[in-house]
């Protein structure tokens, strides 16, 4: 039995799991949102913008976790802007984001000593140089996120689902869609240090997608996505304990693996139902 | 004679859903032909099979090239192209892949515009016209095609009054001049007023004939299910639900 | 320093003939999936010299095409959210194979953002191959996609071969990603796809002028985006996209100010 309490003996991975399992839960439920809204190239693109505020705000001085802050708000408002213009759809303005960004947020880096040599960091995340305030950070977006879900919860599902009912019943829509980016970027923000913005998608959409086949109604699928997010994290770290692998890259292959075997199994009993 | 478009025992399914069933019929050259139904009844279903675009059991006979308008809302928006580039695009099947368009070609193509009272809109962006006139402009494109059939899917909704009358003008050019003409609606009055035939459709054909023929109590019923009122003894159809006008409407001789 | 000049010019035919329709058709997603999805396949194909980056991204890149088409057929999981796991995935299995013998034979930097001297002969031939195939595929095949992409229903009766243009369309936006990823990176070689024929989009009135705009736009931004990455001692790829990215932006600011063309854009 000593593999599984192995890793409880560092400090290191004591923080590394309580990192992921704190992530894999928010990144989870809120991923249901993502995956809902076909959001899936905002937050891959927020995931890339994400670096060039962070440049930014190294380079300024300033807090890093502003920095992630503002360059989400800023994708989401650049995008909201140019898909406005009928020439271009939602897919093309993050298209055009993601690269401008991210090339420009990748050009300061290299041009920044120091900072050139930690970008595998930057963009793997480095799960097990989790530090207290990283921990803190992660905790307190938890909270907000899970007292958001208890407060308005029901609403930010229907403004989901069915936009103009939610219009008609007197809901500030605009509002509403606010807040849940806001969530999504809080979200975005804590698992960027976990695994790092090229992995970043996977935490959002894996355990939602994994989630969406098993479950038929709304809330045991938030509840699913979570746990299985936080399943994910702790499995990752275990396999990374006993290998040579990245935390990050383990926790997402292990959100892919369920994910394909999550698909694989639902495709075997729709077999064998129609075969008998 | 024999009939432009002959239709023998056409069944169309996509995957359990069974959109038409067993439709019998025959076009003759030169007729004005409205297809009615409800929605869901499978009029769209019976242009595509009609279009060689859907898998069919049953059999199709129909002369080809077909023309075809489709509805206007399956356009891209926004898409960077001029009336005059979407007329031409009537041409293309007849060109070949290494052949472009002449300017023959070019020429034929500002005279549609021309006669569906665009001529002055060749170099507009499509996108900038209104919903009658794009629907002209795709009117013009079918045109193009030269072919003796023509196919229109809703082509009257949500048109202005002289997009309407241009295009039901075109239409009975073409059947003037020995051309077949089939197109869906949901306007009975309209329908009742310039067609010369009507089939109504849902699922299955309902009936087929002159507007004498269809627009009895018990067609109507059989094929719009409960929307039927009966007036002074005459039955009057209440407009389709997804037009939100619950004004019954009044047939032509009713007075 | 030549020769990545040289391929980047050849690159900018296919990337602005293809850029063009991953723009009209929104399919940006779909390339950025690809470009990533190549990561692992070169690591592969720089470990085992056997196989060699190239026909490692290849294999990579089917793949991925694959996978996507697939799976997105299932209704319950859409709206590209199976593009976006399959690509962080493949992202994951590319870090994952960085260690070892993998993590020695690659250059991470110079896969994810392309560089500016270890472009070869063979790299700057198969760019050519590609731009020719371009050239052609995309001429013969110009009017389908007009048509297919402007108006499907009416495209598909009129004997358009749909399925055809499509699979066609997303077999060059492959093909094009795979021979551009020495110079520029899987991270960032879907930018250079969008970015040129967004451009060109703002500035031109009808779909077929785009096509050379986009060609020469792109040419341009890597002209002039490598020439910056040497003086600076930055990587290609993010310093060409930075620029493509500062040009759209000028060109949307002037389009603004100055809607003097009669485009369509409320």
């Amino acid at each position: 039995m000593e593999w599984l309490t192995d890793p409880w003996t560092s400090e290191i991975m004591r923080r590394a799991f309580a990192e992921a399992i704190v992530m894999g839960a928010v990144a989870g439920a809120l991923g249901c949102f993502v995956l809902v809204r076909g959001l899936g190239f905002l937050g891959e693109s927020v995931a890339h913008t994400l670096i060039l505020g962070v440049v930014i705000a190294f380079l300024l001085g300033g807090p890093v976790a502003l920095g992630a802050v503002g360059a989400a708000a800023g994708t989401v408002a650049l995008s909201s802007l140019l898909a406005a213009d009928r020439r271009f759809s939602v897919d093309v303005s993050m298209g055009v984001l993601l690269p401008s960004c991210f090339g420009l947020g990748v050009t300061l880096i290299a041009l920044t000593d120091g900072y050139r040599a930690r970008l595998e960091d930057t963009l793997f995340g480095a799960i097990l140089g989790v530090t207290d305030l990283d921990l803190a950070l992660a905790a307190a977006v938890a909270l907000v996120a899970a007292a958001t879900l208890l407060l308005a919860g029901k609403e930010l599902a229907l403004v989901s689902f069915d936009r103009p009912m939610a219009q008609a019943m007197g809901y500030r829509v605009g509002l509403l869609d606010l807040l849940l980016f806001a969530l999504v970027t809080l979200a975005a923000v804590v698992a960027l240090r976990a695994v790092g913005n090229v992995l970043l998608t996977a935490m959002l959409l894996g355990p939602a997608l994994s989630a969406r086949l098993l479950t038929r109604t709304w809330w045991p699928m938030v509840a699913t996505a979570a746990a299985l997010g936080t399943l994910a994290g702790v499995l990752g770290l275990y396999w990374s304990w006993s290998s040579a692998v990245g935390g990050g890259a383990a926790i997402v292959l292990v959100v892919a693996t369920m994910f394909v075997l999550v698909a694989a199994g639902r495709a075997a009993v729709a077999v064998t139902r129609v075969a008998r | 004679m024999s009939a432009a478009i002959t239709v023998d025992g056409l069944g169309v399914s996509f995957g359990a859903r069974t959109a038409l069933e067993d439709v019998t019929f025959a076009v003759p050259a030169g007729a004005f032909v409205g297809v009615l139904g409800p929605n869901g009844a499978g009029k769209t279903t019976l242009l595509r099979a009609l279009l060689g675009d859907v898998a069919h059991s049953g059999r199709l006979d129909v002369e080809r090239p077909v023309a075809y308008v489709p509805q206007l809302s399956h356009t891209q928006d926004a898409f960077p192209i001029d009336a005059l580039g979407v007329v031409l695009m009537g041409t293309y099947p007849r060109l070949g892949w290494w052949r472009r368009p002449s300017r023959t070609d070019r020429e034929g193509a500002r005279a549609l515009l021309d006669r569906v009272g665009l001529a002055d809109r060749a170099r507009t962006p499509f996108d900038e016209l209104s919903g009658g006139q794009r629907q002209r402009v795709l009117l013009a494109r079918a045109l193009a095609q030269q072919g003796r059939v023509m196919l229109l899917d809703e082509p009257l909704s949500g048109a202005d009054a002289r997009s309407r009358e241009l295009v039901l003008d075109v239409i009975a050019e073409q059947c003037r001049r020995g051309g077949t003409v089939l197109m869906t609606t949901h306007d009975l009055a309209e329908a009742a007023r310039v067609c010369d035939r009507m089939l109504v459709l849902n699922r299955a054909l309902v009936a087929e004939g002159s507007t004498e023929d269809i627009f009895t109590e018990d067609v109507l019923r059989r094929a719009y299910g409960g929307d039927v009122l009966v007036l002074d003894g005459r039955p009057a159809l209440i407009d389709d639900p997804h037009h939100h006008d619950r004004s019954p409407e009044r047939l032509p001789w009713s007075g | 320093m030549q020769r990545a000049l040289l391929a980047g010019l050849v690159l900018s035919v296919p990337l602005g003939l293809v850029g063009t329709w991953v723009v009209l058709r929104a399919l940006a997603f779909f390339s950025h999936a690809v470009g990533v999805g190549t990561f692992p396949g070169v690591v592969v194909g720089l470990g085992v010299p056997a196989i060699g980056p190239f026909l490692g991204a290849a294999a990579a890149a089917a793949a991925l095409t694959a996978t996507v088409v697939g799976l997105e057929r299932d209704e319950r999981v859409r709206g590209g959210a199976v593009t976006g796991l399959a690509l962080s995935a493949a992202m994951a299995v590319g870090a994952v194979l960085l260690t070892g013998a993998f993590a020695v034979a690659t250059p991470v930097e110079a896969v994810l953002f392309g560089s500016l001297l270890a472009i070869t002969e063979a790299d700057v031939g198969r760019a050519v191959a590609v731009a020719v195939l371009a050239l052609v595929a995309l001429g013969i095949g110009a009017r389908r996609l007009l048509t297919v992409t402007f108006d499907r229903h009416w495209a598909a009766p009129a004997g358009a071969r749909v399925v055809l243009v499509d699979l066609g369309l997303l077999g060059s936006i492959s093909a094009t990603t795979v021979v551009a990823l020495p110079v520029v990176g899987s991270l960032l070689v879907s930018g250079l796809l969008v970015l040129p024929a967004a451009t060109a989009r703002v500035l031109c009135r009808g779909a077929f002028a785009m096509l050379p705009a986009a060609c020469a736009i792109c040419a341009a931004e890597i002209g002039i985006g490598l020439a910056l990455a040497r003086e600076l001692d930055a990587p290609p790829g993010a310093v060409i996209c930075a620029g493509a990215g500062a040009t759209f932006a000028v060109v949307m600011l002037a389009d603004r100010l100055w809607p003097g063309r009669r485009g369509s854009r409320r």
